[in-house]
Parts: structure tokens; C-alpha cells; sequence
């Protein structure tokens, strides 16, 4: 057993701890120990990386978030409402994820060039929100069907209207499993590439197309492997931001909701 | 101190319901009135908690009225209903504190700050909570839940109270108890209830009237007492409360009523009987309660005649007895009846032993209508 959980943590962890090291080391050569150590990567970052980064966090923290809005509403219909379609819709919203992103990204330059979203912010929003939704709709999905549906009917008898209900009874209790499916999305959102390959453009470069462009033209500079590094710090970041706001019981074990 | 309002009479009429063209509720009639505690019995499956949502509004009627104090409510949406609903698995809010959990209604009906404050420290003093209106529900035990649940249906002084099996999750011993503390309360807050469960001792114990139910259709509504000693159906009279159930026909003696068993020689005397029973001669059935059995040593059929000159009495053996502390349970063979259940005192039955021959007299019955 303890094989491998170690096996797995070394596939899983290596690679990264690989990027970091080399981060500081300034090449892909990385060693633990005999090289120098320095930050000088972290200062030739160009500040077009730093404006493609900003473009990126700021792109996935609205695909996310309207990603889940979107996905919430839409499983408390399904979920609640009993559509006798809903197996069917639970299928269809899976399709794009068995098509390569590569694909769809081709798809949606044919779509947005005549809409003139190709290139632009809305453009990138809208990709990326139609990326999330599949996976934010079954997160959503499974924990509303976790939520007993007398809840909301105790709300209702109550006096709350069914959408009052929504507000004030169920998303509170879907609130931590939520808050973890935003966290899924958002680092997912924060790495997109292959679907923004296309539809980027100089109005719209998120980092992952930026540092691809980069490696493609000039090779693996250093400042590359710091700005990856830097993307890994950012899901550090909200990993743990999401770990004490919610509370690890939520995070590391399979309790999505609260518990009555 | 404002506990509750006396609420409106609660009409039901030929409330209906099909799922996908199956009956699951059919010509469902009831009255209910103001501060009135009647429980829904009857085996799972026949259609209680469809009712109870039905009422609630939760589901959609196929057809019926559901009058409140003489307003139609059945095509209002369950919000404004007014109508407090206390669940199996009580259904608190886990987010809210149970004072929150209790202020919930009245939030949504808009009782300015400090009546709704008021409301929640009578709430919580009629439901003995004091000083737990801070807890989260998961900090409670499962008695004060449902006593959380119970204080939050009732804050809104609702019109009609309905309860979904709401002692179930309890342990055996702390069910009894609740038993009283629930009946307790809805009397202090006069509170019209509807009660729904399948433990026939909880609805004999709670009711001041039962609506026993059966497929989906009333079989009878009455008292405790009388749905006991009177039960106007075989299905009534096996449902609630112990019984033997022997088939005859129905005959007169005078002014006294008779039932002649098939195979047996002697009639059984039947000081009461049910309105659907036919003329003197119509084929019936005996209900014959355990208590009704008495029991006495083989020699002494002199003392049984002297007591109950009209009894049935013949010699049975034991086939089984079953200690419950005062009273004990006793499974006779007799002839021409089989094994026929009876209770007596513990006192009474000293020495009795497995497979001893025993004089058995059966000294009243209950007529009922044959069923098919």
C-alpha cells in the first residue's frame, strides 16, 4: 500500500518539483544541490508575461465563476425539476469533453471571426465558460442531488419562495463543495491552452499561449520555467486559501456539503 | 404569553391522487378541528405522507378540496399555505443556528427584529431549549433536533401542523417520552396537527382521533378507544391492537347478539358489533381481543359459568407463553379454533406451564363484516 501512495505522490509531484528547481537554477538542467541558487530568472521575466498573466487570472476567475453560476442553476433545474430528459441533457453536457480541445478551439475560431470575439477578451471568456460548464455541472449535479430535497421544501412551507429557498437554504449548504469545484475550475482555466491556441491574439494572450509562442521561437529561456513556477505558486495559493476557508475536512475527504 | 392562535377548521373532500394513473389517494374525506391532534395510521405505502404533502402543497392534487376556516387553500403555492411541516429526518437548517432556524418563517413573513426575537425565546422555552439558541443543529442530539424542528413549525403560528412520522429516528426508549412532551406542547400551543406514522401505539397513545388508512382510502376515522373496541372493518380490527379473528354467522338471542363459528357447537357471545354487519343470519366474523380470553384451572368450569353465564368455554392447551412483566401472553390450541392469542395478568397465570390443559372461555367479542 505504502508503495504506491509513494509511487503515485512521485509521479504526481516530481515533474513540479523538477519546474520549481530549475526555476531557481536557471535552466532545465536542474540539479538539487550543486548549482547556485538565484531569483535572477524571476527578474528577466519580461512585463509581457506579467500582462499575459494578469489577463489569464482575471479571464479564469470570470469563467469560473460565470462557469458555475450557469452550471449551479442549471443542475438545481434538472436535479429538482425531475425533466424526464435529464439523463439525456447529463450526456450531452460530457460531448465537448470528449472532443479534443485542439478541435473545439479550431471550431470556435470559425465561429468568433465573424462575431469578432476571436481575439478579445469576451471571446476568451466565453471559450473557457463553455470549457467549465461540463465539469461545474456535474460538481453541481452531485452535490445538489446529496442535498436532501426536504430542505428546500422546509424552507418552502415556511414561507420561502422556491428561489428564496435556493438562496438562503441550499446554496449555503452547497457553499464548501462549491467553493472546491471553483477551485478545480479556476486552476484548470489558469493552464487552458490548446482551446485559446487559436482564438488568442495580441488583445487577448493568455500565458499558457504566451510562454508556447516563446518556446516555440526562441527556445527554453529561464524566464519561461520562473513564470510556470509562478503559475504553480498561484494554485498553491488558492489551494490553500480554499483549505482555510472552508476547512480541510471538506478538502482532503469525499464530504461535499454540510452535514444536518 | 402568545403560544398560539386557535386555528381554523380544516375540511378535506374527495382529495385524489394518481401516480401516472396508478391511485395512490383515493376520495380522501376528513374534518379536522381547531386544536385537534389526529393522527394518519395505517401500513406503508397506503397514501399518508401523500396526503400530508398534498396538504402542504408540496405535491400536486388530481382532484379535492382542501378548505382552511372556509377559504379553499389547495390552489395556493405551499409558501402561502401557512402550514408548518416538521420532517422524518427534521430537516434543519445546518448552516443556522437554531435560534436562526426557528426565526426562519418569520423572516420570510417579515416580523420586524425584536417581535421576532421574542417569538424565538417562547419558541425556544415551549420546546425546553433554553440557552441552546446559539448551538448549530449538528451540536444537538437527535430529541432536541426534533424538538428544533417542532419549535421552528410552530413559530409562524401556522394554521395547521403536519408531522411526517417525526419520532422514528428516535431510540425506543426516548420515543414513549417524546410521545408525551410533543402531546404536551401541541396542547399548551392549542395547535391543530396532523400526525402521520405506521406505529399503531404511538397513534393509540398521541390521537384524539385516528384516520386509519388503507390503500389509499379511509377505512375508518374515530377515537382511540372506539377504533379499538369498535373497529368497523377486519382490516381495522387486525390493524389496531392484538386480535382473533374467527368466521361465522351472524345470530340473534333476544335482545343479545351471537356470532355461530364455523365448526364450532356453541355461539360466541358479541356485546357489540360493526354498522356494516347485515341481518340476523348474514355471514360475519369475531373479533376477539386477547383480554377477552380468561383462563382458569380444568375443574374449575363451575366458576367460569358462575361468572360469565353467557361465555363460550371449552378446554384448550398451552402452546406458548410469552412474559411481559404485569401481563403475560398466552397461545392456546383450541379446538375448532386454533391457536387462539390471550393476555392475562401475571398474577393470575402462577404455575402455568408449556403444554398444561387449561379451561378457556371466550366471554365477549366484537361482530365484524365477513371479508372477501
Amino acid at each position: 500500500m505504502a508503495f504506491y501512495v509513494a509511487a503515485m505522490i512521485a509521479i504526481l509531484i516530481l515533474p513540479v518539483l523538477l519546474v520549481l528547481a530549475a526555476s531557481f537554477q536557471g535552466g532545465l538542467e536542474a540539479s538539487f544541490g550543486s548549482r547556485r541558487w538565484t531569483l535572477e530568472a524571476y527578474r528577466a521575466i519580461p512585463p509581457a508575461y506579467w500582462d499575459a498573466l494578469w489577463f489569464t487570472v482575471r479571464i479564469a476567475f470570470c469563467s469560473t465563476v460565470l462557469a458555475l453560476l450557469i452550471a449551479v442553476l442549471a443542475a438545481w433545474g434538472l436535479v429538482r425539476g425531475r425533466l424526464r430528459e435529464r439523463r439525456l441533457v447529463s450526456h450531452l453536457v460530457v460531448l465537448p469533453d470528449a472532443v479534443p480541445s485542439i478541435t473545439l478551439g479550431v471550431a470556435l475560431l470559425g465561429l468568433f471571426i465573424p462575431l469578432g470575439l476571436s481575439n478579445s477578451f469576451t471571446g476568451t471568456l466565453l471559450a473557457l465558460t463553455a470549457l467549465s460548464l461540463s465539469m461545474g455541472l456535474r460538481f453541481a449535479e452531485a452535490l445538489i442531488g446529496n442535498v436532501p430535497e426536504e430542505m428546500e421544501q422546509a424552507a418552502v412551507t415556511m414561507g420561502a419562495g422556491r428561489f428564496t429557498a435556493f438562496v438562503t437554504v441550499l446554496l449555503p449548504v452547497l457553499a464548501p463543495g462549491l467553493t472546491i469545484a471553483a477551485l478545480f475550475l479556476f486552476v484548470h482555466n489558469l493552464v487552458a491552452f490548446e482551446l485559446l491556441l487559436f482564438i488568442s491574439g495580441p488583445n487577448a494572450t493568455p500565458i499558457s499561449v504566451r510562454l508556447f509562442t516563446d518556446i516555440v521561437d526562441r527556445g527554453v529561456l529561464p524566464q519561461a520555467i520562473a513564470m510556470s513556477a509562478i503559475l504553480v505558486y498561484i494554485a498553491i495559493a488558492f489551494y490553500t486559501l480554499v483549505v482555510v476557508t472552508v476547512g480541510v475536512r471538506y478538502v482532503a475527504g469525499s464530504a461535499l456539503t454540510r452535514k444536518g | 404569553m402568545l403560544l398560539g392562535k386557535l386555528g381554523p377548521r380544516v375540511e378535506v373532500s374527495r382529495l385524489n391522487k394518481s401516480f401516472g394513473g396508478a391511485p395512490a389517494v383515493r376520495d380522501l374525506s376528513f374534518n379536522i378541528e381547531p386544536a385537534e391532534f389526529v393522527t394518519f395510521l395505517g401500513p406503508s405505502g397506503c397514501g399518508k405522507t401523500t396526503v400530508l404533502k398534498m396538504i402542504a402543497g408540496l405535491i400536486p392534487r388530481s382532484s379535492g378540496e382542501i378548505v382552511f376556516g372556509g377559504e379553499r387553500i389547495d390552489n395556493l403555492p405551499p409558501n402561502r399555505r401557512n402550514v408548518g411541516l416538521v420532517f422524518q429526518n427534521y430537516s434543519l437548517f445546518p448552516h443556522m443556528t437554531v435560534s436562526e432556524n426557528i426565526a426562519y418563517g418569520l423572516r420570510m413573513r417579515r416580523w420586524p427584529r425584536d417581535r421576532r426575537e421574542a417569538r424565538v425565546g417562547e419558541m425556544l422555552a415551549l420546546v425546553r431549549l433554553e440557552g441552546l439558541g446559539e448551538r448549530k443543529p449538528e451540536q444537538l442530539s437527535g430529541g432536541q433536533q426534533q424538538r428544533v424542528a417542532l419549535g421552528r413549525a410552530l413559530a409562524f403560528t401556522p394554521d395547521l401542523l403536519l408531522m411526517d412520522e417525526p419520532l422514528s429516528n428516535l431510540d425506543a426508549k426516548f420515543r414513549e417520552e417524546m410521545r408525551t412532551q410533543l402531546r404536551d406542547i401541541q396542547r399548551r400551543a392549542r395547535q391543530t396537527t396532523i400526525f402521520v406514522t405506521h406505529d399503531q401505539d404511538e397513534a393509540l397513545v398521541m390521537s384524539d382521533r385516528i384516520v386509519l388508512m388503507n390503500n389509499g382510502a379511509v377505512e375508518q376515522v374515530d377515537a382511540p378507544e372506539q377504533l379499538y373496541s369498535m373497529p368497523q372493518t377486519e382490516f381495522a380490527a387486525r390493524f389496531i391492537g392484538a386480535s382473533n379473528i374467527v368466521y361465522g354467522t351472524y345470530l340473534r338471542d333476544g335482545d343479545n347478539d351471537l356470532i355461530r363459528v364455523d365448526g364450532l357447537e356453541a355461539p360466541l357471545p358479541a356485546s357489540t358489533k360493526a354498522a356494516a354487519v347485515g341481518p340476523a343470519g348474514s355471514p360475519a366474523a369475531a373479533c376477539i381481543r386477547p383480554e377477552q380470553v380468561v383462563v382458569r384451572p380444568r375443574n374449575a368450569g363451575e366458576d367460569i359459568r358462575s361468572a360469565w353465564p353467557r361465555a363460550f368455554s371449552a378446554t384448550g392447551r398451552v402452546r406458548e407463553i410469552v412474559f411481559h412483566g404485569s401481563s403475560i401472553a398466552l397461545g392456546l390450541d383450541v379446538p375448532g379454533l386454533g391457536t387462539v392469542k390471550c393476555e392475562r395478568p401475571a398474577a393470575e397465570l402462577q404455575g402455568l406451564n408449556f403444554g398444561d390443559r387449561i379451561g378457556v372461555a371466550i366471554v365477549d367479542c366484537h361482530l365484524i363484516p365477513r371479508g372477501d
